[in-house]
């Protein structure tokens, strides 16, 4: 049986993604985990600019590919950066992380 | 659909491949990507002075991009006429559609946000190049249009100055006609004497060059008018006596069909401002329609009165009267009455033609009331010679695109 829900099954996010850009899906999964050491770099470097383009990239891709999360985390992360809020982004990159490592996609 | 091409702008690699799975999976193989408003600028030549087809038929373009905006690329892609109709649509994240106005003002066609919904862009994306589809259809369809314009044009020109050179080579022959009959019927005494039969027929030679000499003269008029160069010289002229004499002149004709001329005529009518000739031809010509179309015995009366800036001339008949449909087309070229009572008589059809596009060249009009079986009233008018007391006698020129 498959779950219909979202987050929260067995700690596994469940994402529909169309299988006709099966063959991006990869791609953008690990773009997105080359984000996360890319905003850290920034962080060190008090370098919000880079972190609020990264967020706002993500904002805009991630519910084009399905993953609405990556979408709603970006838009935080770009306000954090606007708001020259470390903490802040620290704490959204963590949540970033945990959301790729759970995630489940499954192609219809 | 393989064969249109998309260039995707957007400084996000992410968009960019997601778009391009997105249009591939639709069938839109040719795909094209820049990272940059100045990236596409390449794409597009506009750098260059590239003046061949770019092969792009869309664009698909990001709004939030460093350096040059979207909104901004748009505006100048849309100032390059070999580039303004290829359609661009705008891609905006939901939090900026305050730049959607400036977007269309700036040319975009439409817009969809990001994160992009696959059936969105693809809807907008058929519907932007269906619409580009039948705009260019459209274009080649008018650039034919004003092909065959210029064609006709130009062989309406042909024709009018072939009309011009024929008349006026007819005109020596006629004169000699003319003159020589003239001479045979008048100077008797020098030429000789003519027997009774003789004199019919110089007669009948001279009435016949007489209808040839007005059909060249209708002709030249006609040439003259498509040519834009009938000119007319306007002096003072009194109605009623201008009236009289073309009355006179004409008595054989109604005396022939013994039909009455009644004139209605205010001795006190102001003085009008014409062309004599020209009137005398336009006089001439509705009263010989006048008499042309009434049976034997019946009567043509003619009024004027002042209206206004003009005076206006009534010439009213108890004939065979006009059709709607005949009366549209009345003061068209070569257009005849369809009667055969009519048709064996005279006449080029060009006469109302010229009437009116000489009594528009003074800048007045001509219209016609009519009802079949009952008759007609053919009313003109023609401008005051004292309203305007600034008015010079100096010849005014027609402008006519022959068109009627």
């Amino acid at each position: 049986m498959t779950p219909t829900s979202g987050a929260g099954y067995g700690g596994k996010i469940l994402v529909r993604v169309d299988s006709d850009i099966q063959d991006i899906i990869p791609g953008f999964l690990g773009h997105r985990r080359d984000d996360i050491e890319s905003i850290l770099r920034a962080l060190d470097h008090d370098d919000y600019e880079t972190v609020r383009f990264l967020g706002h990239s993500m904002k805009g891709a991630g519910g084009g590919y399905g993953f609405d999360g990556i979408t709603e985390l970006g838009h935080s992360m770009e306000l954090a950066a606007m708001g020259q809020n470390a903490q802040e982004v620290r704490k959204l990159v963590s949540e970033l992380a945990t959301y790729l490592e759970s995630v489940e996609v499954v192609y219809e | 659909m393989g064969l249109m091409s998309i260039l995707i702008v957007d400084d996000s690699e992410d968009n960019q491949i997601l778009l391009r799975a997105i249009l591939r999976n639709a069938g839109y193989t040719e795909v094209l990507t820049a990272a940059s408003a100045r990236d596409a600028f390449d794409h597009l030549g506009m750098d260059g002075l590239a003046s061949c087809e770019t092969g792009i038929d869309l664009i698909l373009m990001d709004i939030m991009m460093p350096d040059v905006d979207g909104i901004e690329a748009c505006r100048r892609i849309k100032a390059y006429t070999r580039l303004r109709d290829i359609p661009i649509i705008m891609v905006t994240a939901l939090t900026e559609v305050n730049y959607i106005e400036a977007s269309f003002e700036a040319g975009a066609m439409d817009y969809v946000t990001k994160p992009v919904n696959k059936i969105e862009v693809l809807s907008r994306i058929r519907s932007a190049l269906s619409l580009k589809r039948e705009t260019e259809a459209r274009k080649c369809a008018y650039v034919e249009l004003e092909e065959k314009n210029q064609e006709l044009a130009r062989e309406s020109l042909v024709k009018s100055q072939i009309l011009s050179t024929a008349t006026h080579e007819l005109k020596t022959p006629l004169t000699s006609i003319v003159g020589y009959a003239k001479r045979m019927l008048q100077n008797q005494e020098t030429v000789g004497p003519l027997n009774e039969r003789q004199q019919r027929y110089v007669e009948a030679i001279q009435e016949s060059s007489y209808q040839l000499t007005i059909l060249i003269n209708d002709l030249l008029d006609t040439s003259r008018i498509e040519a834009g160069r009938l000119e007319v010289t306007p002096t003072q002229l009194q109605v009623q006596q201008k009236v009289e004499d073309v009355v006179r002149a004409m008595q054989t004709q109604f005396e022939e069909k013994q039909i009455r001329v009644v004139l209605d005529i205010p001795s006190q009518l102001c003085p009008i401002y014409v062309d004599h000739d020209r009137c005398t031809q336009i006089i001439t010509n509705l009263l010989g329609n006048a008499c042309k179309y009434s049976s034997v015995g019946a009567s043509v009366t003619i009024t004027a009165a002042e209206n206004g800036e003009f005076v206006q001339v009534d010439v009213a008949d108890t004939g065979m009267g006009i059709s709607e449909e005949d009366q549209l087309k009345l003061f068209t070229k070569f257009f005849r009455a369809d009667n055969t009572a009519t048709r064996a008589e005279s006449g080029t059809g060009l006469g109302l033609f010229i009437t009116k596009q000489l009594i528009q060249a003074h800048g007045g009009a001509i219209w016609v009331k009519s009802e079949v079986g009952t008759g007609s009233i053919f009313s003109f008018t023609l401008p005051r010679a004292d309203v305007d007391l600034t008015r010079q006698d100096m010849p005014v020129e027609t402008r006519s695109t022959g068109i009627v």
